[in-house]
């Protein structure tokens, strides 16, 4: 959601256009610019230093008392989307032209109603594969639904297992035939190739830690996280993974060599503390002393959480610093990031939050998407 | 209007490229501040035709480079030309050369064959457009190493060292918005939607693509396709559709569309069979219907104001 503060200060004025583009020295117009690309990036526009620079530059190139290419100017330097056009049109008119009809109450109108636009049209041009892809879990309902999801979760890690570098490297069979290296050897037998050389694309290995909350509060969301885990367990080789309320309990083995079916039953079965409280300080605190081997330089943790924390916060800060400094890389999963109704971060997650490296939704499969793309 | 702005959608038109002011401006810019400009909407607005009317204002060489799944740096930039080697081996076989002297004779700038990404590095003179068609059809993978590139327009060819553009090439990248671009890319870029055309703009379109075409039929086109454009078709047609079945309705001497001409030409304008028979079920009749009996002025009233759905 975009804020909605129009600058009060910098004020809509008619005149500072139609006096200031053709009379004004240039450094005023410059002032103004600077100003309107601050208001843009109050209004959620990503807006560079060198978006800017290219802004002045652009404004240079056009003559500036034709509103028209002044305003297409600035619009095809500074909008980097379609969604974004018609604000960038609405706050153009505001700034520069004065509110001619358009009040801040109306802008405030237009900011919510772009954004309902967006996500309907988000909603409406999505194949039901696409759709189901931005349902957040807590809203699943149905034997069928869930189905496909845990069959569009698959997906997801079979792709993740298939995932290859850019790079190619030597290898003594199978690839693509590496007709460079091929030649430089024929070279010795004067042109022939006796021996094919190879090349082929490495596949990308990740060393993951998973941590999933499993606690009452997190109820909705953990079945799905679950296969998620599951997922990552098939498709890459080295995974770890732990389920935690107010206890750690590892869960790896679980997961090598069943059905998701079977684990689930399982593993409900097992950990004592399912749906219960969450004491996520004393859950880390377990991790770091019996399983500090699983994690080095290499590694990569998930914590998939909402962070709601009943246990000790000093604790938790402690723990939380000492796995950073072990990891490569620390990611925080947070399905109320995702809510519509953006909600006050939990105390236990803005403590955790500094030692974060990626802190990101995790409440539908795009989001679990976005995340398997940066591993 | 600016006369930079006005000399670069003269030069659009006449080469047969009907513009608006946004596509001229970004355009315009483009060729001026040297930056590379982003092009997304939907299939058939015209978003290639753009970069091939940049190098032809410019009088410059176009070179594209049409992404796809799977495309790699090296279809990308540049391969060595090994029959040519392998025969050139064979050739030199009598003489008594050092391995290291063959070596560097065949990896040397004649053996090596330049893909469009190089092409555009390596030219001398001016230089030139690189079109870099469809890059939602790539893979992020190359979508970084194409950033690479972009930033500082130099490659390193193992065997011949770093080779630098002189001159920056003017890029221009089209997307069909299949996935969202890089947020990185996108900051680099002029950004231009271009939206399927009003009524107008799509009327002087058919009548530049399609000389002689009639003014009605030309109309009763327009109007169809924004009709069609507002149902959600699996495969709305775009400007080119509205071309060929401008193109095919004279070719079969119709000149209004009918009941007939429609039937006959219907595979040109919709392209997948969920669609054809949802418009032909639901919707045909009215617009034939409504259609019938209107003149330009008519036909335009009414592809602004939505057919009742």
């Amino acid at each position: 959601m975009r804020p909605c503060h129009p600058e009060r200060s910098e004020g809509p004025s008619s005149a500072a256009y139609e006096e200031g583009a053709s009379a004004t020295p240039q450094h005023d117009i410059t002032g103004r610019i600077l100003a309107f690309c601050r208001l843009l990036r109050q209004h959620g526009f990503r807006v560079t230093p060198s978006h800017t620079s290219a802004a002045l530059r652009a404004v240079g190139l056009v003559d500036v008392g034709d509103r028209t290419d002044f305003r297409l100017a600035l619009r095809a330097v500074l909008v980097s989307g379609q969604h974004e056009i018609e604000l960038f049109d609405q706050l153009f008119s505001i700034f520069w032209e004065g509110s001619l009809g358009v009040q801040e109450r109306d802008l405030a109108t237009l900011v919510q109603d772009q954004a309902a636009a967006r996500a309907e049209e988000e909603t409406a041009s999505y194949s039901p594969i696409e759709a189901l892809a931005i349902k957040d879990f807590g809203d699943v309902a149905g034997e069928q639904e869930r189905a496909a999801l845990e069959e569009a979760l698959r997906r997801i890690a079979r792709k993740l297992a298939t995932r290859r570098s850019r790079r190619l490297r030597p290898t003594r069979r199978g690839g693509r035939v590496d007709l460079r290296r091929t030649m430089r050897r024929s070279l010795r037998f004067g042109g022939t190739a006796l021996e094919l050389a190879r090349r082929k694309r490495d596949i990308r290995k990740t060393r993951l830690v998973l941590l999933c909350d499993v606690s009452r509060s997190m109820d909705q969301y953990s079945r799905f996280l679950l296969l998620f885990v599951h997922a990552f367990h098939r498709a890459l080789g080295r995974v770890e993974s732990f389920v935690f309320g107010t206890h750690l309990t590892r869960v790896t083995p679980y997961f090598r060599r069943s059905t998701i079916q079977q684990a689930l039953e399982r593993l409900s079965d097992d950990v004592l503390d399912w749906s219960g409280g969450t004491r996520i300080g004393t859950s880390l605190q377990a991790f770091n002393r019996d399983y500090r081997g699983l994690v080095d330089s290499s590694t990569t943790v998930v914590v998939l959480s909402d962070g709601l924390d009943t246990g000790d916060l000093d604790l938790l800060d402690e723990q939380m610093a000492l796995l950073r400094r072990r990891a490569r890389r620390l990611i925080w999963l947070n399905p109320l990031l995702g809510a519509r109704e953006p909600q006050p971060l939990a105390r236990g997650m803005r403590t955790a939050l500094p030692y974060v490296d990626t802190f990101a939704p995790g409440h539908n499969l795009l989001s679990l998407e976005a995340l398997a793309r940066q591993l | 209007m600016d006369e930079g702005i006005k000399r670069v959608q003269q030069q659009m038109e006449a080469q047969g490229y009907v513009t608006d002011r946004a596509v001229a401006t970004t355009v315009y810019l483009a060729a001026e501040l040297h930056m590379p400009a982003l092009i997304e909407g939907h299939a058939g607005v015209g978003k290639t035709e753009v970069a091939k009317v940049l190098a032809a204002s410019l009088e410059t060489e176009l070179i594209r480079l049409q992404c796809y799944e799977g495309l790699d740096a090296y279809t990308a930039l540049y391969e060595w030309n090994y029959p040519k080697q392998m025969l050139w081996i064979r050739l030199a076989e009598q003489e008594s050369l050092s391995l290291d002297t063959k070596e560097a004779h065949i990896f040397a700038q004649e053996f090596l064959l330049k893909r469009p990404l190089l092409q555009a590095i390596a030219h001398d003179g001016k230089p030139p457009v690189l079109l870099i068609d469809e890059i939602d059809r790539a893979d992020e993978e190359f979508e970084a190493f194409l950033l690479e590139v972009l930033s500082d327009f130099q490659v390193t060819i193992p065997e011949l060292g770093t080779i630098k553009a002189e001159e920056p090439p003017f890029v221009v990248l089209t997307s069909n918005r299949t996935r969202e671009l890089s947020d990185a890319l996108k900051r680099r870029c002029l950004y231009l939607w271009i939206d399927y055309p009003g009524f107008d703009k799509e009327l002087s379109i058919i009548n530049v693509k399609v000389p002689g075409v009639s003014q009605l039929l030309a109309a009763q086109i327009a109007t169809s396709m924004a009709a069609l454009r507002r149902l959600r078709l699996t495969k709305a047609p775009g400007v080119s559709e509205s071309i060929k079945w401008a193109m095919s309705l004279m070719a079969l001497g119709r000149p209004r569309l009918d009941r007939q001409g429609l039937e006959e030409t219907f595979g040109i304008v919709l392209k997948d069979r969920d669609d054809i028979e949802a418009v032909r079920g639901l919707w045909l009749d009215q617009m034939l219907e409504s259609l019938e009996g209107k003149d330009v002025d008519g036909l335009r009233e009414l592809a602004d104001a939505p057919l009742s759905s």
